[in-house]
């Protein structure tokens, strides 16, 4: 065993790589990136809950380009290095338990894939290496105010005329578009035909005459998603990606490679670390929560739930590697993932209580200028429970995934 | 014991399926009810073709008698017994037992009681519980002799020979005590799930010190395995009432279609399930994290432990409501599966204990 990893937290990671020595390499680099390169301030940012730039973002994207990991998932013929989803699945959990924001999967996890899997030569040559460079920022328009879970009934209509799609309709909830050059849209192209089959998987300059982007602000105060309306767009026609109808199954596909990873249990360590933060305050009156037995077993829940979390992400990825596709079981990862981080950021503004209750106003949708804000002792984390209380909803709601798995798991 | 994992991929496929074979012909639940109402409450008929497949003999060392398995063989075991909800006394037997004397014990004795444990020959069990006169051990000469009550000694009314923790006043010393010796009393009480425990009582009784020096670390790696042990055991319980509660689910009928088809009843399903998976994956974590001797490996335990009581309580309790009336029978195996996962939530450390050493290591 590695003399260093003493801590609670390193057990399954550890258990992991003792039996596979390329994943503790591919750990202990990117360990180290992250202690030599990781950028002190956008780590403090993220540990205090503070308002992410654009800026930001990018900086430590290139960051990780530069080292080679940040698209390493990609096939190697188109500039990654063929990563398994468990060797990305070890470098996410490293870079969220350092602080890492959010690596915004739009444009390197959600569409490239699809473009290298079903896009011809040219659309692989215009779009991959831009996106990896983080030259693009890209939009995912599928959810629309009447297709939410029902994606399948998106009414966005691109009618082709000539070389172009004209396309009129609204998207919503479009995560970062604000920041966006690109949109990657489901449109439907067919009304004749049953709805998932008359969707098409079509790419949208957001800067087309016709679009305009109106900001949405959250119950955080923040302004993470946005609405597009998308008025007559004229999009031409070798930004379709695929056949024309087939933008449903390739949006499944993309689902389906996502969901192993959806248990955010690096993000959830860290969250943990703020919480023994919170707990080890001085409290008027000299105590501290960390002497108080309910509190330390309340905490020791959450540390069960998050080795539970991470033993069942390792079988299903262990599953997954050795050619047994879990399938829908992977739903229970997004289920039991996303409700283990509602928990815990609940138990951080349980620990603060009111000296919790001061936010930072003003952080202003795409505004970076905005500063720090928040009293002394104002940690932000109650703006970080209400933010992940989207995390139920978003990606498919907790609810659609126990639909998915009554019936393709249980068969009811 | 050696305690690191033994098993092939194709050895550990073929072990999973020989143990789903017995308890799915052996030990059917009209056979499993005859069983629980027999004398001695558990099936030495059974027991013997148990130790002729291998179980006993699984988890002991090599050098005495044993096939040096680790937690992860034991836990094959114990997932059938769950699944079967067979009544033998492996666990007090073969892991508290087996697993103190391999720890302990030294010399000719060693390898003879684990070789009679091994080939099926020999019931033990493991007084570790104190009861209201904490047992106390006393030099005697060359031998010692122990005196005071223990309690909640699992298969301890029937047990041959027991292993007895007692504070020697230098630290706690393990005994071997003959269970049908004059000088012990015991009383024979059922838990829950019907199997028995034992309060007994020792007078001044004779006793064979097994091992020297502080008995403590091997009594905590002994329970940790027991604990282990249990969690599989949980998971094989689960499994086996999840399977049964999905099956009434979907063909019993009410308003003129399979209750299975309403999404309150679908979605708790999905729950129980997700459970039962979580719990699966725990329960082996903290198996391997046992065999690589990781440092930290209780804390997978308690984790473990902590995640299996609570899956246990919930499966249990949502699989008597989704069967309804005919839940709450006892002609009905659901009831009878709730009861063990009620059991095993209170054994080898409950939720609170394992969240206090769990919070000890943050």
């Amino acid at each position: 065993m590695n003399a260093e990893s003493t801590s609670l937290r390193d057990i399954m990671v550890d258990l992991k790589c003792a039996a596979d020595p390329a994943l503790a390499a591919l750990r202990d680099e990117v360990r180290s990136l992250c202690r030599e390169r990781f950028p002190a301030d956008i780590r403090s940012k993220v540990c205090l809950n503070r308002h992410l730039g654009k800026d930001d973002h990018i900086r430590w994207h290139r960051i990780l380009h530069e080292a080679g990991l940040f698209v390493a998932h990609w096939p190697r013929k188109y500039g990654g290095q063929g990563w398994t989803r468990l060797q990305r699945w070890i470098f996410e959990n490293e870079i969220y338990r350092a602080g890492s924001p959010w690596l915004v999967p739009f444009g390197i996890t959600y569409l490239a894939p699809v473009v290298y899997t079903f896009g011809n030569d040219e659309q692989k040559r215009r779009w991959l290496g831009p996106t990896a460079q983080s030259e693009i920022w890209w939009a995912q328009g599928y959810s629309e105010p009447n297709a939410g879970s029902d994606l399948a009934s998106v009414r966005t209509r691109a009618v082709r005329d000539g070389d172009h799609y004209v396309v009129s309709g609204q998207k919503t909830w479009t995560t970062m578009a604000q920041w966006a050059d690109m949109m990657f849209t489901l449109v439907r192209t067919d009304d004749s035909a049953r709805p998932q089959h008359g969707i098409s998987f079509l790419l949208i300059d957001m800067h087309s005459p016709g679009v305009s982007v109106r900001p949405i602000e959250t119950i955080d105060g923040e302004c993470h998603i946005n609405e597009i309306f998308l008025d007559e767009v004229r999009v031409p026609v070798e930004n379709l990606v695929g056949k024309e109808g087939g933008g449903w199954s390739y949006a499944k596909f993309l689902l389906g490679n996502e969901r192993l990873l959806a248990a955010e249990v690096g993000k959830a360590q860290r969250l943990m670390g703020q919480l023994d933060g919170f707990m080890a305050d001085v409290l008027p009156g000299g105590s501290r929560l960390s002497d108080d037995l309910s509190w330390r077993r309340r905490r020791a829940e959450l540390e069960s739930r998050i080795i539970a979390l991470e033993s069942l992400s390792y079988d299903l990825l262990g599953q997954a590697e050795a050619g047994r596709d879990p399938g829908a079981l992977a739903s229970i990862l997004k289920i039991v993932g996303s409700e283990l981080i509602q928990a815990i950021t609940a138990t951080q503004i349980d620990a603060l209580g009111k000296r919790g209750l001061t936010v930072s106003h003003g952080m202003l949708c795409g505004d970076d200028a905005v500063g720090d804000r928040l009293p002394a002792g104002g940690s932000g984390a109650i703006t970080e429970y209400l933010y992940d209380r989207a995390a139920t909803i978003y990606g498919g709601s907790s609810e659609i995934q126990r639909n998915i798995l009554a019936k393709a798991v249980l068969g009811l | 014991m050696t305690g690191a994992a033994i098993f092939s991929a194709d050895e550990r496929d073929s072990f999973t399926r020989s143990v789903d074979r017995f308890v799915e012909e052996r030990y059917d639940f009209d056979r499993q009810r005859e069983i629980a109402a027999s004398a001695d409450g558990f099936g030495h008929a059974e027991w013997r073709n148990m130790a002729d497949l291998g179980w006993m003999a699984l988890p002991l060392p090599e050098n005495a008698g044993g096939l040096g398995g680790g937690v992860q063989e034991t836990a094959i075991v114990m997932a059938g017994i769950g699944r079967g909800l067979l009544l033998e006394p492996y666990l007090a037997t073969v892991i508290l037992a087996g697993g103190l004397i391999a720890a302990c014990a030294t010399g000719p004795a060693r390898s003879d009681l684990l070789s009679a444990i091994a080939a099926g020959e020999a019931f033990w069990a493991f007084a570790d519980t104190d009861g209201e006169d904490p047992v106390l051990a006393s030099s005697e000469g060359d031998g010692w002799r122990i005196g005071g009550t223990k309690t909640l000694v699992l298969h301890g009314h029937n047990a041959d020979h027991l292993i007895v923790s007692a504070s020697t006043g230098d630290g706690t010393g393990l005994f071997m005590v003959d269970a049908t010796a004059p000088r012990v009393i015991r009383r024979r009480f059922e838990m829950v799930d019907g199997r028995g425990v034992a309060e007994i009582g020792f007078d001044a009784a004779p006793a064979i010190r097994l091992g020297d020096g502080d008995a403590g670390t091997a009594i905590a790696a002994v329970h940790d395995r027991a604990a282990v042990a249990s969690c599989a055991e949980a998971v094989g319980a689960m499994a086996a009432l999840n399977a049964m509660t999905l099956e009434y689910a979907r063909t019993r009928q009410q308003f003129g279609v399979a209750i299975g088809s309403f999404q309150a009843l679908q979605h708790k399903l999905v729950d129980m399930a997700v459970a039962e998976t979580e719990a699966r994956s725990v329960a082996t974590a903290a198996a391997e994290a046992l065999d690589a001797g990781h440092p930290l490996a209780s804390m997978v335990v308690s984790a473990a432990k902590i995640r299996i009581n609570r899956a246990g309580r919930f499966v249990g309790e949502s699989a008597i409501q989704l069967h309804g009336g005919i839940g709450m029978t006892n002609e009905l195996p659901a009831g009878h599966y709730f009861k063990r996962l009620l059991a095993i939530g209170s054994l080898f450390g409950d939720c609170d204990m394992h969240l206090d050493r769990l919070a000890s290591a943050a």
